[in-house]
C-alpha cells in the first residue's frame, strides 16, 4: 500500500502538507487531535484517516458539519484514493501520492507513527533518499554547506552553538532549541539555547529525553508528544505544551559530548524523519569540532591557570628570605621544594637586635589553600615575634589567630625558635611538628622536644618551651615531614633513620652542605617516584 | 580505599580501609557526613585497616569531632594502628579524641553511659 501526501487548506490561511505512511490521523479542533485546524465550522473531533489492508479510508467521528468526500457527505467508513479531495468545515483536505508535493511552498510533512527513534548511523548519509522534493533538500543542502563551512573557520565554542542554533531555526523552524554538553564531572548541562519570541514556560530539558538520546546514542524524533508512549510517564515533556520534538546525539567515535533537541508547539508544525536527518548531519559535523573547540579552550584555561600559578610560585618563593649570612654568629641555609606549583611548607628567619628567630612549618593538605595558610602563618609570626615576646607566647597568639573561626579546620604545624646570638641559648617551642636534628661535638642526634598542638585547632592551648645551650659550631636542622614520609616507586619512606644518617655524615659541613645533601639524599631515594609532599630543610649552625 | 558501614545498638560504625591521604580523604569525609547528615550521632570510626593517614586525612577527623561537638554526639576512634597513631600524637591531636584500643571496647564506652 503507497502513502498518501495529504494538503490541508483551512480557511484564511496557509496550506499544511502531510504525509503518511500508514496508522491512523485525526482532524478537529481540538488539541487531542493529530491535525489541529483552527476552523471554528469543524468538530472538536471531526475526522478519521486510516491505513486499511487494501488501502486507505475516511470516517466522520460524529462531526456537527459531517465529513465530504469529492463533494458527498459520508456515513461511516469511505475508501479515499490520491485524487480524491475531501472537505472537513471549510477547509480542503486534496489527496495525492506520498512524495507528490502539489506546489512549492510546504511547511514541511509528518508521519502517522508518531515517533522514531533510529540509530544515529543509520540515518547519517542517507539524507540524498528523498529527491523528489528539491527546493526543500536544496534549502537543508544549504543549511548543511554553511554549517561546514562555518566549522571550517576559527570559532569559538559558544559562536559554534550559536551557529548550529541559527541553521536550526532556519532550516526547521522550531520554537525552541537547546544544547546540552557534558561537563568535566560527567553531567550535562544547558551550554546554549534560544526560542522564539512569545515562548513560555521553562525551557524544557528532560531528563527522559537525555537519556534517551545521549545514554543510547540515539536520534529521537517524537511527531506527537501526546501519542509517545515513552513520554506518558515525563510530567516534565507531557505538561510543557510541546507537540513535537526532535534530537540528536552530538557525538563522534570518542563518545557522546551532548545533545542537541529543537521543540514545537504548534499543532501544526510537526517534526519529520527528513528534518531528523538534518538535524543529526548537523549534530555530526558539530561534534568534532565541539571536541577539538573544548580541548583548546580547556588548553587555553589551563595556560591562564598554568601562569596564575607560576606567578603564585613566584610570590610564595619571595616570601622565603634569601640572604642568609646577615651576622657573623650565624651560618643559615634553606630549601623550600614544593611538590605543586605552590605548596604548604614554611621557613622563616629574620634577626632583631641579638635575636635570630625562626621557624619552619607545614600547612595541612596540598596546593593553593595550603599557600594561602602558609602565606597567613608567615605574616602572624613576623607580626607577633618580637625581641621582648616569650617564643611561647609567640606561638600562643599565632594559634589563637589562626583558631579563630576556623570551621574548616585548616592546621599547621610548627617548630618556632629564637636563638640569642650572643650567649648561644636556644629557645624552641613544637606545635604538632617533627623534632629538629642537633649537631654537637656529641653525636648528632634527634633533639627531645615538648610537643604541643598543632596550629589552629585549640584556641586557648598553651605551649612549653624547650631551652637548649649551643656551643660555638653547633648546628640545628628543622625539617617538614616531607622528608621523612618521602616515598620511593617501591612504597617505602625515607624515614628518620635515613635522615639521621645523612645528617651524621655531613653535620660538620656548612650549612648550606648538610641541606644540599639532605636534598640529594631524599632525592636519591624516591628516584622516580613523584613527590608527594613540599620538602622543607633549614639549617642554623652557631658560630 | 574501602569504607565498611554497619551500626550496633544504635552506635554507627564506620571502617576505612588502606590509605587516608589527599587522594581518599574525600570518600571518607562524604561517607561520615552522609551518616552524620542522616541523623547518626553516636560514631564509631575502626582504624584498624588503615595503615597511613595525611595530614589531609587528620583535618577530616578534626572537622567531624568539631561537628560532633556542635550537635552533643559521641565519636570514638579505634583500633588506631601505630603509624597512624604516631601521625595523630606528632600533630598533637591524640587528646581532641576519644582513642578505644578495639571497637569493642570503643563500642562499651556507649553502653556504660
Amino acid at each position: 500500500m503507497s502513502g498518501l501526501h495529504l494538503r490541508i487548506e483551512p480557511p484564511g490561511a496557509e496550506p499544511i502538507d502531510r504525509e503518511c505512511e500508514g496508522g491512523a490521523l485525526t482532524f478537529g479542533r481540538s488539541a487531542g487531535s493529530d491535525v489541529i485546524i483552527a476552523d471554528q465550522s469543524m468538530s472538536r473531533q471531526h475526522a478519521r484517516i486510516a491505513a486499511r489492508d487494501n488501502g486507505w479510508i475516511v470516517e466522520d467521528l460524529g462531526a456537527r458539519n459531517g465529513t465530504f468526500v469529492n463533494g458527498v457527505r459520508i456515513d461511516g467508513a469511505t475508501p479515499i484514493a490520491p485524487g480524491d479531495v475531501l472537505k472537513m468545515g471549510a477547509s480542503t483536505i486534496r489527496i495525492s501520492e506520498r512524495g507528490v508535493t502539489p506546489d512549492t511552498g510546504a511547511l514541511g510533512t509528518g508521519h502517522l507513527s508518531s515517533s522514531i527513534f533510529r540509530k544515529v548511523s543509520d540515518i547519517t548519509g542517507d539524507l540524498d533518499r528523498d529527491a523528489t522534493a528539491p527546493a526543500r533538500m536544496a534549502a537543508r543542502l544549504k543549511a548543511l554547506n554553511d554549517f561546514h563551512r562555518a566549522m571550517a573557520e576559527p570559532i569559538s565554542l559558544d559562536a559554534l552553538l550559536e551557529q548550529l542554533l541559527d541553521r536550526l531555526f532556519a532550516t526547521l523552524h522550531p520554537e525552541e532549541g537547546v544544547i546540552l554538553l557534558r561537563q568535566s564531572d560527567g553531567t550535562m548541562a544547558t551550554a546554549s539555547s534560544r526560542r522564539l519570541p512569545g515562548a513560555k514556560g521553562e525551557l524544557l530539558v528532560s531528563r527522559r529525553l537525555v537519556s534517551e538520546v545521549v545514554d543510547k546514542a540515539t536520534a529521537a524524533l517524537v511527531s506527537d508528544i501526546e501519542f509517545d508512549e515513552r513520554f506518558a510517564g515525563s510530567h516534565s515533556i507531557v505538561g510543557s505544551g510541546i507537540r513535537s520534538i526532535l534530537a540528536a546525539p552530538i557525538g563522534d567515535a570518542a563518545g557522546c559530548a551532548g545533545m542537541v533537541a529543537i521543540y514545537s508547539r504548534a499543532s501544526v508544525r510537526r517534526f519529520s524523519e527528513e528534518d531528523l536527518e538534518l538535524l543529526v548531519s548537523l549534530a555530526s559535523a558539530a561534534a568534532l569540532r565541539i571536541r577539538n573547540v573544548a580541548l583548546a579552550e580547556e588548553a587555553a584555561s589551563r595556560r591562564v591557570q598554568d601562569r596564575e600559578l607560576a606567578l603564585a610560585h613566584d610570590i610564595q618563593m619571595a616570601m622565603l628570605p634569601r640572604r642568609f649570612a646577615e651576622r657573623p654568629e650565624v651560618d643559615a641555609a634553606a630549601a623550600l621544594i614544593p611538590a605543586r606549583a605552590v605548596g604548604g611548607d614554611l621557613y622563616d628567619f629574620f634577626i632583631t637586635g641579638d635575636s635570630l628567630w625562626f621557624i619552619v612549618a607545614d600547612a595541612a593538605g596540598k596546593g593553593v589553600s595550603a599557600a594561602l595558610f602558609m602565606a597567613i602563618t608567615r605574616t602572624l609570626f613576623r607580626a607577633v615575634a618580637h625581641e621582648d615576646v616569650a617564643v611561647a607566647t609567640v606561638v600562643e597568639k599565632m594559634n589563637a589567630e589562626l583558631a579563630r573561626d576556623n570551621e574548616r579546620q585548616f592546621f599547621v604545624t610548627a617548630l618556632a625558635g629564637r636563638m640569642d646570638l650572643q650567649s648561644g641559648e636556644v629557645t624552641l617551642v613544637s606545635a604538632g611538628h617533627p623534632a629538629p636534628l642537633h649537631g654537637s661535638t656529641a653525636a648528632p642526634r634527634v633533639l627531645p622536644m615538648a610537643n604541643g598542638v598543632s596550629l589552629g585547632i585549640v584556641e586557648d592551648a598553651c605551649y612549653a618551651e624547650v631551652r637548649l645551650m649551643l656551643a660555638h659550631g653547633d648546628v640545628l636542622v628543622l625539617f617538614t615531614d616531607g622528608v621523612t614520609e618521602a616515598v620511593n616507586s617501591a612504597g617505602g619512606m625515607f624515614g628518620d633513620g635515613r635522615l639521621l644518617e645523612t645528617f651524621r655524615a655531613h653535620a660538620t659541613k656548612p650549612s648550606g652542605e648538610i641541606v644540599a645533601n639532605i636534598v640529594a639524599a631524599v632525592n636519591e631515594y624516591a628516584s622516580s617516584a613523584p613527590q608527594e609532599d613540599d620538602i622543607t630543610v633549614l639549617a642554623l649552625r652557631y658560630r | 580505599m574501602q569504607i565498611q558501614q554497619s551500626s550496633r545498638d544504635g552506635v554507627a560504625i564506620v571502617s576505612p580501609r588502606g590509605r587516608i591521604d589527599t587522594t581518599t580523604s574525600g570518600a571518607v569525609e562524604d561517607t561520615i557526613r552522609h551518616l552524620v547528615d542522616g541523623g547518626a550521632r553516636n560514631l564509631i570510626v575502626d582504624l584498624s585497616g588503615v595503615e597511613y593517614i595525611s595530614s589531609a586525612g587528620l583535618r577530616v577527623f578534626l572537622v567531624l569531632a568539631k561537628r560532633m561537638r556542635d550537635l552533643r554526639g559521641k565519636l570514638v576512634l579505634s583500633g588506631m594502628t601505630e603509624p597512624v597513631r604516631q601521625v595523630f600524637q606528632l600533630a598533637g591531636f591524640m587528646a581532641l579524641f576519644l582513642v578505644e584500643p578495639t571497637q569493642d571496647s570503643a563500642f562499651a564506652t556507649f553502653t556504660r553511659a
